[in-house]
């Protein structure tokens, strides 16, 4: 007489958790969301994952977890991160793009979408044909000339400033 | 979670290329599924389901015009004198979209090392101090949106082309330094410094 009932109620209790867990994220989430991933504040990000993981989202909550104790990586472990990252820079595409996945899901967001960005840029670059400039004047883009003899004593001399951004954040333009 | 049958997968292009297209209709059905899968339904879910796996598997191609490609190639020639070099980035914003300032910026990361000599030649060939102005500036700032953005407003199109000329080659700059183990990760910005620190 048990089985029944107690059949019943292991169906019941997983459907409900199956559908709180795999139902798609509300706006209002997918705003929280999207903000705890690039925040700096590792206890509000913590928080965040707690309710995640507490509604179900555990993919989402455990990449936030990662993300709130990011700085809590022993050395060796930060070297080998950011070793993995200049090497992503200076790789083809598409291992860029793999590498990008791997950060997303330790939770270094933002290094993630720079790699990301990169990648895809790197895959344009990588189909361009390089052009010599002895290309035909008629198939040339018209370029205009600047003056040679005007050149200014001045010149850039310095590296760029070193708190820059993304190569795709680049000019609003 | 209900998985996409095949009817709802086509369905799910069809309603994804004609809302690419602006249709009205296809944008409001689109919103409908998504409210109708946030408030539980499982033909829903599975139909938002299908529309994502759609968008995802088919980005909307970005094409490179032919003007903004020959721009490129002139740039990826490495052996190109450097005022060819600076002619197809000042060419670049007037001719391309934001995504080909971005592939300037790898090409250039790719090409030889941004070093202050290089650097000097090619802005050595900028004809005017207004213009040189905008390319230090924008050169010191690669990367940096809330400096470069607002600055791009306030420029002709002759401007736009050295900002975009001392952006692309700082980016490239910052791209190479990233290669030396003792320039931080924040080189490339303060967010992702801080995911390294």
């Amino acid at each position: 007489m048990w089985i029944p009932i107690v059949l019943v109620g292991i169906g019941v209790f997983w459907l409900l958790s199956h559908s709180h867990t795999h139902r798609p994220l509300s706006r209002k989430h997918e705003e929280i969301l999207e903000k705890a991933s690039v925040s700096q504040n590792p206890e509000a990000i913590a928080k965040v994952a707690g309710e995640f993981g507490a509604r179900g989202h555990h993919e989402h909550a455990r990449r936030l977890h990662a993300r709130a104790h990011l700085h809590e990586r022993t050395p060796q472990r930060k070297t080998a991160h950011a070793q993995v990252m200049r090497r992503a820079i200076a790789a083809p595409s598409q291992d860029a793009r793999s590498i990008s996945q791997a950060m997303d899901q330790a939770g270094m967001t933002n290094s993630a979408a720079m790699l990301n960005s990169h990648a895809d840029a790197m895959k344009r670059a990588e189909d361009v044909q390089p052009i010599p400039d002895n290309t035909p004047q008629a198939q040339a883009p018209a370029i205009e000339e600047a003056p040679a003899e005007e050149a200014p004593q001045e010149t850039a001399q310095d590296a760029p400033d070193d708190s820059g951004g993304s190569d795709d954040a680049a000019t609003d333009e | 979670m209900p998985q996409p049958t095949s009817e709802q997968r086509k369905h799910a292009a069809e309603i994804v290329e004609r809302a690419r297209l602006f249709d009205q209709n296809m944008i409001a059905t689109i919103e409908e599924i998504r409210d109708a899968a946030n408030r539980g339904s499982p033909k829903a879910v599975a139909g938002f389901q299908a529309i994502l796996e759609y968008i995802k598997a088919h980005p909307v191609a970005h094409e490179t015009s032919q003007a903004a490609q020959e721009c490129l190639g002139r740039l990826k020639f490495y052996q190109n004198p450097p005022h060819i070099h600076l002619k197809a980035l000042r060419l670049l914003p007037l001719v391309g979209e934001p995504t080909d300032i971005g592939t300037a910026c790898a090409i250039l990361s790719r090409g030889p090392r941004l070093d202050k000599s290089r650097v000097s030649n090619i802005a050595g060939c900028i004809g005017s101090e207004e213009g040189l102005a905008v390319f230090n500036q924008a050169y010191q700032s690669a990367g940096k949106g809330e400096v470069l953005g607002p600055m791009s407003r306030y420029l002709d199109e002759k401007g736009l082309g050295f900002l975009c000329a001392g952006h692309c080659i700082g980016m490239g700059s910052k791209l190479q330094l990233t290669q030396h183990e003792n320039v931080p990760l924040s080189i490339l910005g303060p967010e992702i410094g801080w995911e390294h620190e």
